[in-house]
Formats: C-alpha cells, sequence, structure tokens
C-alpha cells in the first residue's frame, strides 16, 4: 500500500469519528469543534486527490466562513444543554449503525470495480470561471433564486413579533 | 427568435419574478396584508392564463443556455402550479388575516411555484436539484408560518428534517450518476464505462427515493401526514397540489427523457419499482385512511393513495401512460385543494376539526357542504367527475400495455372501491348526521365568499374536467410526445 | 318549432336541473318547493308524452363522444328514442307526476320536505336518464344514481333506527348486484370494444363472437337487474324498504326502481337472446321469485309489506315473460304493473294516512269511511289477481299463455305452472287484505274516527283507476297497438299466444283464490289459524314468515364480514400503523422508548424507514 493511500484512509477515518462525534457530543460547542474537524478532514481528502482547488474551496468557505456563522449562531442561542442524557449504545442507535453500514456496502459495492478517474483529471482553475458562467449560468441563477428563498423564510421565522417590533 | 417572442414565451416566469419584485417594494412601503395577498393572486391568475395560451399552442424557448427549456410540458406543469397556488392565495384571506404578516406567504408561494416551473423544465440535473430545493424551502417557510402555533413548528421540524435527509438522498444519487456517465444533463443519450452500469443504476434507485420523499410515495411518506396536519391550512392546501406535483413533474421530467437509456445501458427495471411503489403506496394510504377520525389526517392518508395511483402512470412508462398521468395531476390538484379548502372553512367557521365534527354541516353551509361532496365523490372515482376519468384512463393505459402490468388497474380498482367507504362517511355525515342525534336547529347559513370563490372555481373545474377531458388529453399528449421527441 | 324528439334530451335534465332549487331555496319558495318538482315533473311528462305519440319511425339518436375521442374505441354518451325508451319515460314521468301532487298532502306534515323533493327530482330524473341512455356506461351512471337516491329516500326518516337500517340494507344488496353489472359492462368493453346500445343491439353475435363469453356478460348484468328488482335471492331490501314514505314506496315500486332491472333486460334483450341459457336463468329466477313472493305475501300482516310482496311477484312475471320470449307481454305487464301498483300504494298510504295503521290487525270496515281508497285498493286488486277487464288481466293472460306455450315446446312445465299456482295465491293475498282491511268490522275498539282523504290525494287516484281501465285494451282482442310499438328489433319476436282455454284456466285460478279468501274471511267457513295448526304446516307458515330465512343469512354472512373486517383493521391499526410509524424498531429492535422528540412520532425513525426503503430497493433490484 502507498504511503499516500495509508494518509488517505487516516484522514477518512478521522473525518469519520469528527461526524460521528458531531452528533455524539452533548455540548453544542463541542460539536461545532467536531464539525470543524470534521470538515478540515474532508479537505485534506481533496487535496490528498490533488483537487487543491477544492481543498481550498471546502477550508474557505465550510470550514472557515461557514463554521464562523455557525459559531456566532451558537453563542447568541446558546441554552443549557439537555438535562436528561440519551444512551448512546441503545439497540436502536446500533440498528441505525448496521443500517448505514449496509448501505455505504451496498453503493461501495456497485462501485468497486470502478476505475474511472473522473475527480484526478487536472486543469487549469481558470477554466472552472467561464464554464461556471456560460456553461452552467442556469444553475446561478437558480442558486440566487434558491437564496432569496431560504433568506425570506429564514427572515419570517427569526422576525419579531408584529406588535413588539411597533413598541421596538 | 424574434426577441418579443421570446420575452413573451418566458413571460409566464416574468410575471411571477416581476410580482416578486412589486411584493418587495410594497412592503417597505406600506405593510398591507390584503394588498400582498392580492399582488400575488392576480400574478399567479395571469401566470395560469399565459400558461395556458402557451401550453396549448405548443411553443418552446430556451433560457439560460438551455440550462432550461420551457416548452409545453414545462407549460402544462406550470399551470397546475399556478393554478393551485392561486387557489391557495384565493383561500389564505382570513388566514393571513389573523397572521403577523402577510408579506412572506405570498412571496414564498410565488417562488415555491416559480421554483417548480424551473423544476418542470430543467435539462440538468444539477439545476433540477437547486431548483426543487428552492420550491421545497418555500413550503418549508410556509409549514412553519403559524409561528405560534406549536403544532406548526412540530410539523416543520418533521418535514425539514425529513427533507434535508432526502436532499442529501438525491444529491448523492446525482453525484453517482455524474460518475457513471460522466454528464449531469438530462438527455436520452449518454453513455456510461461498462463497469459502472450499476452504479448508473444505484443513483437512479436513490433519485427515486429522494423524490420519492416528495411524492409520498410508501414508504418514503412518514412525514406527510403529521406535516399536513400540523401545518397551517393554506399551506397544506399548496403542499398536496403545487409540492405534490412538482415531485412529479421532476421524475417525469427524469424518466421521460433519460428512462430508455437508464433501461438500456444500466439494466435497471425502473418501471417495476414504481409498479411497486404504486401497489404498496395506495394500498397502504387507503388502509390507513379508512381508520382515521381526524378530517384533515384522513385527507392526507388519501393523497398518500393518490400518489399510488399517479405512480401508474409512471410505471407503465407509455408515452400515452404519461399523458394521462398529467391530466390525472391535474384533476387530483384541484380536486384536493378544493376539499383542503373547504375543511378550512369548516375548521374556521364551525370549529369542525374530526368527522364526527362534519355532521349535519350541508345543513350549515349547503353549498361548501355540496361541493366537499362532488370533490370527495371525485377522489373516490365515481362518474362522470374528473378524477374517475383520470383513473378510467390510467387502469385502461395499464390494461392496454398488458401482461403483469393488468394487476396495476385491478389493485387500483379494488382500492377505489375500497376508499369510497371513509369518503361516504364523511357525506353521510354533512348530509344525514350521526347515527342515533337528531338535527340541529335550522341555524343561519354561513357561506364566506372569501372561501366561495376557491370553492366554486374547483368545483366547476372538478365537474367541467371530467366532461371535457378531451382537449387536456390532447395538450397533454403533444406535451408528452414533444418533450420524448426532443434531444437535449 | 322543434319536433318532440328533438326536445326529448329535456326529459332527464329538467328534473336533475332543477332539484338543487327546494333544497338550497326550499325555504324561502311556496309549500318548500313543491312545485318546482311538479313543474319539472310536468314538463317531463308532457315531451315524454309527445315524444311517444309523435315518435319517428326511426330510433332518434343524439350523443357527444366522452372518453378516448377520436379512437376507435371511443365511450360515447348521449340519448336513444325508440318505441321502447319513448314508453318507458311516459311511464315513469306521469306516474311520478301523479305521486308528486299526492305527496303535496301526504308529506304536508314532515320534516325536510325540501330534501324530499329534490331527492324525489334526482330519482325520478335518474330513471329518466336510465330509460334514455344510449350505451351502458350511462346506463350505468344512472344506475348508480337512483341506487344512491334510493338509498337516501328510504332513509328519508333517517331519526328511525328501522329505515336507516332499511336503507342501508338497500344499499348493500342492491349493490352486490351492481358489482356484477359493472364486471359484466368492463368485459362488454374489453371483448366488444363499445358500449354503445345502437352498436350492441344491432348484431350482438358479431360483437363478441364467443358464446361462452356472451352468457358471462349476461348474467352478469342481469345480476344487477337481480338486485334493481329485487329477484331471488337478493330480495329482502324490498319488504324492508317499506319503512320510507309510502310516497316513495309508490315510487320505488311502480315506475323506478324495481322497473329498472326488468328495463334493463328489456333494453339489452337481443344480447340475452344470443347468450345461451342466459334466457333460461331470467326464466327460472323470475318464475321462483314469482312464487316464493307470492307466499311470503299471504302471511304478511303489514299492509305495505303485502304489496311489496306482490310486487316482486309481479316483476317475477316480468322476468318469467322475458325468459320464455314473450318479450312484448313483459314490457305490456311493466306498464299495467306500474299503473295499478301505484294506485294500490296511493291507497295504502291514504289508509295511513287516515288511520295511522299499517298493520291489517288494525284495519277494518274502512270501505264505509273511505270510498275512493276502498274503490281504489278494490280495483288495483282486482287487477292485481287478473280479473278483467282491468289491465293487468290482459298482460298477465299473456305471460301465462306465453310460459304454457314455451312448456309444449321445451318440455318444461314447471315456470307455467309456479306462475299457474302463484296466480292463485296472489288473488289470495290481495283479496284477503282487501276483506281484512275494508270488509270485515274492525277488531278491537279503534275509536279513532276516520274520513275520506282530501282531494289533493284522491285526484291522483281517480286518475290512476281511469287509466287501469284503458290500458289494458292497448292489446287485447279488439287491437294490438302496443306489441309492435315496443319492439323495436326484428330479432325480438311476436309474443307466443296460448289456447284460450289456457286463459280461462288462468281466469279459474284467480278467481278461485279470491273465492279461497272470501270463504276464508267473510264467510269464516275455514277460520284462518287453520292454516297455521299442525306440525307440518306451523312449520311452513314459520319457515315463509322469516322469509325463507335468506334474512337471517344475509345477516350472518354481513356480520361474520363486518367482524372480519372490523378485527383486519383493528389489527392493521394496532400493528401495522403503529408499528410503522413508531417501530420499524419494534420488530428489528426493541424500541427504547425513552426519548421522544415529537408527540405523534419520531423523525429518527422515520429517516430509518426512509433508509430502509432504499437499501431494499437496491437489495432487490441491483443484488438479488
Amino acid at each position: 500500500m502507498a504511503y499516500s493511500e495509508i494518509l488517505f484512509m487516516f484522514v477518512a477515518g478521522v473525518t469519520i469519528i469528527s461526524a460521528l462525534g458531531v452528533v455524539v457530543s452533548k455540548e453544542i460547542v463541542r460539536s461545532a469543534a467536531y464539525l470543524i474537524l470534521a470538515l478540515v478532514g474532508v479537505a485534506a481528502a481533496f487535496s490528498l486527490m490533488d483537487s487543491l482547488f477544492m481543498a481550498m474551496i471546502q477550508l474557505l468557505i465550510y470550514a472557515g466562513a461557514v463554521m464562523v456563522l455557525f459559531l456566532f449562531g451558537v453563542m447568541l442561542t446558546r441554552k443549557e444543554a439537555p438535562a436528561k442524557r440519551r444512551r448512546l449504545l441503545s439497540r436502536t442507535n446500533l440498528s441505525y449503525l448496521i443500517l448505514s453500514v449496509v448501505l455505504f456496502f451496498l453503493v461501495a459495492r456497485s462501485g468497486l470495480m470502478d476505475t474511472s478517474v473522473l475527480g484526478g483529471i487536472p486543469g487549469p482553475v481558470s477554466a472552472i470561471a467561464p464554464s461556471l458562467y456560460t456553461e452552467f449560468k442556469g444553475v446561478l441563477y437558480a442558486l440566487a433564486g434558491l437564496l432569496v428563498t431560504v433568506g425570506l423564510g429564514a427572515i419570517y421565522i427569526v422576525k419579531k413579533e408584529a406588535n413588539e417590533g411597533k413598541n421596538a | 427568435m424574434n426577441p418579443y417572442t421570446e420575452l413573451l414565451r418566458l413571460s409566464p416566469v416574468g410575471v411571477l419574478v416581476l410580482a416578486q419584485i412589486i411584493l418587495f417594494v410594497q412592503d417597505l412601503v406600506r405593510e398591507d396584508k390584503r394588498l400582498s395577498q392580492y399582488i400575488s393572486a392576480a400574478a399567479l391568475a395571469l401566470t395560469c392564463l399565459l400558461s395556458v395560451y402557451l401550453a396549448s399552442s405548443g411553443n418552446t424557448v430556451s433560457f439560460a443556455n438551455s440550462t432550461f427549456v420551457f416548452n409545453s410540458l414545462a407549460y402544462y406543469f406550470g399551470v397546475i402550479f399556478s393554478l393551485s397556488a392561486l387557489l391557495v392565495m384565493l383561500s389564505a384571506g382570513s388566514f393571513l388575516g389573523r397572521a403577523e404578516y402577510a408579506f412572506e406567504f405570498s412571496s414564498l408561494a410565488i417562488l415555491g411555484v416559480l421554483g417548480s416551473f424551473f423544476v418542470a423544465s430543467s435539462t440538468n440535473l444539477v439545476a433540477l436539484f437547486v431548483v426543487f430545493e428552492m420550491a421545497t424551502t418555500a413550503t418549508y417557510g410556509m409549514v412553519a408560518y403559524a409561528r405560534r402555533s406549536k403544532l406548526s413548528a412540530e410539523a416543520a421540524i418533521k418535514y425539514f428534517v425529513v427533507g434535508a435527509v432526502s436532499a442529501g438522498i438525491i444529491i448523492y444519487g446525482i453525484s453517482l450518476i455524474y460518475i457513471a456517465t460522466g454528464s449531469v444533463s438530462i438527455s436520452s443519450v449518454f453513455s456510461v464505462t461498462s463497469q459502472s452500469s450499476q452504479l448508473l443504476d444505484v443513483g437512479v434507485i436513490l433519485l427515486i427515493v429522494g423524490f420519492g420523499f416528495k411524492i409520498a410515495a410508501f414508504p418514503f411518506h412518514m412525514w406527510l401526514p403529521d406535516t399536513y396536519e400540523g401545518a397551517p391550512y393554506p399551506a397544506t392546501t399548496y403542499l398536496a397540489s403545487v409540492s405534490k406535483v412538482m415531485g412529479f413533474a421532476a421524475l417525469v421530467r427524469i424518466f421521460l427523457v433519460m428512462g430508455p437509456a437508464i433501461y438500456a445501458l444500466g439494466g435497471l427495471n425502473w418501471e417495476v419499482i414504481f409498479g411497486l411503489l404504486s401497489i404498496l403506496t395506495m394500498t397502504f394510504g387507503n388502509l390507513a385512511a379508512l381508520v382515521q377520525t381526524s378530517m384533515k389526517r384522513m385527507l392526507a392518508y388519501s393523497s398518500i393513495a393518490m400518489s399510488g395511483y399517479m405512480l401508474i402512470g409512471l410505471a407503465l412508462g407509455t408515452s400515452f401512460s404519461y399523458a394521462v398521468l398529467l391530466y390525472f395531476m391535474l384533476t387530483y390538484a384541484i380536486a384536493k385543494a378544493g376539499s383542503f379548502i373547504v375543511a378550512q372553512f369548516f375548521e374556521s367557521e364551525h370549529n369542525a376539526k374530526s368527522i364526527d365534527d362534519y355532521a349535519w354541516l350541508a345543513r350549515k353551509s349547503p353549498l361548501s357542504a355540496f361541493s366537499l361532496t362532488i370533490m370527495l365523490l371525485s377522489l373516490a372515482g365515481i362518474p362522470p367527475l374528473s378524477v374517475f376519468v383520470a383513473k378510467f384512463f390510467i387502469f385502461y393505459a395499464s390494461v392496454q400495455v398488458g401482461g403483469y402490468w393488468i394487476l396495476l388497474a385491478i389493485a387500483g380498482v379494488l382500492n377505489s372501491a375500497l376508499s369510497l367507504y371513509y369518503y361516504a362517511r364523511v357525506i353521510k355525515n354533512m348530509y344525514i348526521g350521526l347515527a342515533g342525534e337528531s338535527p340541529p336547529p335550522q341555524g343561519p347559513r354561513l357561506e364566506r365568499i372569501g372561501y366561495m370563490i376557491p370553492i366554486l372555481t374547483c368545483l366547476v373545474l372538478t365537474i367541467a374536467l371530467g366532461l371535457g377531458e378531451g382537449t387536456v388529453i390532447a395538450v397533454a399528449k403533444h406535451a408528452v410526445t414533444t418533450l420524448s421527441a426532443t434531444v437535449f | 318549432m322543434a319536433s318532440f324528439a328533438e326536445l326529448v334530451w329535456l326529459v332527464p335534465v329538467v328534473p336533475l336541473i332543477l332539484s338543487p332549487f327546494p333544497i338550497f331555496a326550499g325555504d324561502k319558495l311556496p309549500r318548500k318547493g313543491s312545485f318546482v318538482a311538479i313543474f319539472a315533473c310536468a314538463v317531463s311528462t308532457v315531451i315524454s308524452a309527445g315524444a311517444l305519440l309523435t315518435l319517428p319511425s326511426i330510433p332518434y339518436n343524439v350523443s357527444v363522444q366522452w372518453l378516448l375521442p377520436g379512437t376507435a374505441t371511443s365511450i360515447d354518451v348521449g340519448f336513444y328514442l325508440d318505441g321502447l325508451s319513448a314508453l318507458m319515460i311516459t311511464i315513469t314521468s306521469g306516474i311520478a307526476t301523479l305521486i308528486l301532487v299526492y305527496s303535496l298532502e301526504y308529506m304536508s306534515h314532515e320534516e325536510g320536505l325540501p330534501r324530499y323533493w329534490t331527492e324525489m327530482m334526482i330519482f325520478t330524473g335518474s330513471m329518466l336518464g336510465f330509460a334514455l341512455a344510449d350505451s351502458v356506461i350511462l346506463m350505468y351512471v344512472f344506475w348508480e344514481l337512483i341506487g344512491a337516491c334510493s338509498y337516501l329516500l328510504i332513509g328519508f326518516w333517517y331519526t328511525k333506527p328501522e329505515a336507516a337500517s332499511a336503507a342501508k340494507k338497500a344499499f348493500v344488496l342492491v349493490r352486490v348486484g351492481d358489482v356484477g353489472f359493472l364486471i359484466g359492462m368492463i368485459l362488454l368493453y374489453t371483448n366488444g370494444h363499445t358500449l354503445n346500445l345502437p352498436a350492441i343491439l344491432s348484431s350482438p353475435a358479431t360483437l363478441i363472437s364467443s358464446p361462452q363469453m356472451r352468457t358471462i356478460i349476461a348474467l352478469l348484468v342481469f345480476a344487477g337487474a337481480i338486485g334493481k328488482s329485487a329477484q331471488l335471492p337478493l330480495f329482502p331490501w324490498l319488504p324492508d324498504a317499506m319503512e320510507g314514505p309510502t310516497t316513495v314506496s309508490a315510487l320505488i315500486h311502480s315506475a323506478t326502481m324495481v322497473a329498472a332491472g326488468v328495463y334493463l333486460v328489456a333494453r339489452l334483450y337481443p344480447f340475452f337472446q344470443v347468450a345461451p341459457y342466459a334466457l333460461l336463468v331470467v326464466g327460472a329466477i323470475g318464475a321462483l321469485s314469482a312464487f316464493v313472493a307470492a307466499t311470503m305475501g299471504l302471511v304478511s300482516f303489514d299492509i305495505k309489506r303485502v304489496l311489496a310482496y306482490s310486487t316482486m311477484s309481479q316483476l317475477g312475471y316480468m322476468m318469467v315473460a322475458l325468459g320464455v320470449g314473450a318479450y312484448g307481454a313483459a314490457m305490456f305487464h311493466l306498464m299495467n304493473h306500474a299503473v295499478f301498483k301505484a294506485m294500490l300504494f296511493l291507497s295504502a298510504g291514504a289508509i295511513l294516512h287516515a288511520t295511522g295503521a299499517r298493520d291489517l290487525r288494525e284495519m277494518g270496515g274502512l270501505l264505509k269511511k273511505m270510498k275512493v281508497t276502498g274503490l281504489a285498493f278494490l280495483i288495483g286488486g282486482l287487477a292485481l289477481s287478473g280479473i278483467p277487464p282491468f289491465n293487468g288481466y290482459f298482460s298477465k293472460d299473456l305471460i301465462i299463455g306465453a310460459a304454457y306455450q314455451y312448456g309444449l315446446v321445451t318440455g318444461d312445465f314447471w315456470i307455467y305452472l309456479l306462475v299457474l299456482i302463484s296466480a292463485l295465491l296472489t288473488a289470495a293475498y290481495i283479496f284477503r287484505a282487501f276483506f281484512v282491511a275494508f270488509i270485515l268490522p274492525p277488531k278491537s275498539g279503534a275509536t279513532k274516527e276516520v274520513h275520506e282523504v282530501s282531494l289533493t290525494m284522491t285526484i291522483p287516484m281517480v286518475i290512476l283507476i281511469g287509466f287501469t281501465l284503458v290500458t289494458g285494451w292497448l292489446w287485447s282482442p279488439l287491437m294490438d297497438v302496443f306489441q309492435p310499438f315496443v319492439t323495436y328489433a326484428a330479432s325480438l319476436g311476436a309474443t307466443p299466444q296460448a289456447p284460450s282455454y289456457v286463459g280461462l284456466l288462468t281466469l279459474a285460478f284467480a278467481l278461485t283464490g279470491i273465492g279461497l279468501a272470501y270463504l276464508v274471511y267473510i264467510r269464516a267457513t275455514v277460520p284462518p289459524e287453520r292454516f297455521s295448526s299442525g306440525r307440518v304446516l306451523s312449520k311452513l307458515r314459520n319457515l315463509i314468515m322469516r322469509s325463507y330465512y335468506f334474512d337471517a343469512a344475509y345477516d350472518r354472512v354481513a356480520a361474520g364480514v363486518e367482524n372480519g373486517i372490523a378485527l383486519a383493521l383493528d389489527y392493521f391499526d394496532r400493528f401495522a400503523l403503529d408499528g410503522l410509524v413508531n417501530g420499524i424498531g419494534r420488530s428489528l429492535v426493541k424500541l427504547g422508548r425513552d426519548f421522544r422528540s415529537m408527540e405523534t412520532g419520531e423523525i429518527r425513525n422515520y429517516v430509518a424507514v426512509m433508509v430502509i426503503g432504499a437499501v431494499l430497493l437496491i437489495l432487490l433490484f441491483e443484488v438479488l
């Protein structure tokens, strides 16, 4: 096994464990910390697959900007952690775990013999912009619509009550 | 193409975008609940009329480098979306009157229709996913609209979580398809590397699962009863009509074009999957509806059952069955929206929630009770109402295909007979009350004009579409054949 | 001016279109909207009668394409006017109008009158539409409407538990037959690719080449007729349906619901003719029903039930006529029966109105107090028994004669024997009712003062008396205008005529029946109790009183089915629903219930079920 492959396995393992940590940990700040670790792990995986650009985007946008937003949100709305403790190793959780492992193997099974290297084709980063703004400009427009909708819905949900707003 | 023609052909979505901008401005200048409701209703009505015209005259226009292509099929779906949303907006008056803000609801309704319209016209899986999420997000906001109600919040959370998971499944499916074919465009011609045919199949199955959430196919339906029940009525109506048809639009869009190639290249019998889901869905929905006591929940389960019938159209995969499916969706959306609107009216006016509360309502509100009767009978499949015609055709289509597909028709007929029982219970309660209970004194007759406009529209359309199904099916047929003939 | 034939589409449409008026605006209209109903039916009557008198020589057919337009297998709907349908709509609308006039007074004190008028209008309109329909599918639509309206009308006094259960019984039993009709229709369409009457009637044998298939379809369609016309074994709803208002019974029993079954067979008669064995079944069931119903009429004490059994029996006669090839006689009897049965019911209704009694044992000596009512009942009874010169004689004579001829040709005389004995029983039971109610002095001190009912109720009876005297002559030794009129296809053939001694024998049997009733009840030479004493006789009487245990059998079956469904639903509710929603868990793993985030179900499980669905689909379609 090549050295890079061992490294990849390690990175993937860390990512999965941190993802589990996000779900499992009781404290929300700790969850957020695990999430950062998971996102960094994904970035590392990208760079190990020679996709430096994707790795950078992953680091900048998700591990950076998005996480800052998350932490702000946590700080502003932070409440006491729920007193009741959930048993981690319940049979229910175990069955969910088994389920996801089965699903993983089912997907992996169909792709295992695949040798295509779609992600690995190196190309100039500068080619991304033209394709994004010409070939896929429709998707870009659609994203704009999605953001408007999300913004509108989110703002409504956190909006002050109508009479409160008048008093303030 | 002449720029004016192009403008005309893009006008249905254009009107919606314009209405959205006007709504923003209007809300900035002066908050007025009525005005924002009227603006959105007017815009939806205009869109609906434009779509009817464009769908029947068979126009095509592409937008944004052919990422979105508006053709008869897209316009046909646009008619369903804008018409159902219009019904929602017309009936939402009293709900919005009590709500704190009205502007956001109108905007979300418009944005949802806009997203759905683009779903029906996208030629690219990634774009389809994004606009699908746009339309779904709009409904999240609508379901959570009654912010003070715990039920509404609970409904929204459930819907949101399940929706988020299904979004993940869809995007997973799309990525697998991308790996297998190297392309994300919805096209009838693509190729796979020989080893990855299975990857393509798994991707397609995941797509079916993900969109199955939206159309509430068994076993991806679990969120639906809770969400329908908890959401405020206009949001429920919207979910049952616009949102569900949007899920079907995505499936029709994908399988009508890519279906044959998926079978040829991947060897996946996706038609059998749909057939299986169809039988399970309609049987489960009907059985569950039988034991419901709450009207809203009964209607929710019956809408699951209707998805089962509609899935037959996808399962058969002939151009005739697709055309019938299109007609079915129109009739379903109208009858279902109408039933929910009457239920909303009865709940607000007579505080009627459970089916037993419907006793004697025909005396108190005869016209709406009559309309509900007709629409429930239509859903149950009583001739000559529109959903009967749709069911008849879809069963006919499966008999026409022959072989084991006839099982779908048999299951459908048996289920329709079963469903008559729970629909008839509501009608019986409205007209002759509960057993052993004497009728209430003749009270004042309450029929509010704000509700009567959408209710009567549904009533007239339910009857008229059943009698004049020829033109609609002709348009649907045309839409299907042009799309399957076009290569993107 | 447009001819009546061109206006004929108005006949069903007018009552149906105007039907919402009474229920929506009845409280504001004078007399709760009754005039709307009477007006609508009167218009239908005028147009129908006009169409009947000015009938074009070729059938008048107008239709529009409804389903699958432009294909070879399109389904058209429209109206088809020929002698048969013109006759049927005239009978229906005419009698309905008379009954509606009668109900002006009869129903005037009831609650919920607007509902009554609306339902009667839809009922009549559906029957008219059924008679005029030019395709089997349209017939089926109206057929179902008739069934639904009969459910509502029989259950008019829904607060009375007997009425509610009678309505339910009528609905369920008739529906059993309807399922047969529906399946038959679907088979007809899938095999013959058309549901249009002219196409089916012109060449039924080439339409569906397999004779077995033709028989299956004909028998399934006949199952529908059995249900609607209350023949064996689907009859128990008919006597129970007497719980509805008497006017409703009059309409159901004369010209609408039960006539629909006979009309259905008559309408599709050419098809039945080319279906081997189908007509034999029709005749056999008709003869058995005629006999069984007559025996049950003999032991019933409820005057309306006696009439109900007589309806069933007379419909049996019509089925016999159809079965033995006397198509014309069947329609003739349908018309005559509609007239005198409506009259009998109106007369019974008048008794009920005046005395409040339905039990024969509480009546007596009514002839002196209610002259017109008594006369109507007497003439109706004579017509029913088949005594000349009343209309029942002519048609019944033809039917029994045809049954005799059928026996001569095929060697099967049992149909003839059954209807002949039934003729005796018929005369006996109707005159038993007449003597007890009208002639004999009241048993216990019926102190209530009884008067003749008002003019609004007697006039319809008098009109019907007139018709009873007239309609029989339309097909008599004097003239025969009836049979050529209703014979719409060459294959129908003429009714076989029996030698005159057969007719005399029938008449003798009927007179014997009357004589027996006279001897037992008036002269009291043999006390009626004699017939129920002794082991065999009392057992027999018990058997008949309990309608040959059909009721009990149906109750058993219904209870069993109901329990079964209830059990299944309960099981489903508890295990499948709860189990699936909240616990895939419970069977897969024991679900930890220590954490419930939501009130009705756990989202985690919803998601889990979704993923399981995905896994199963991939397993099913990819791995296996």
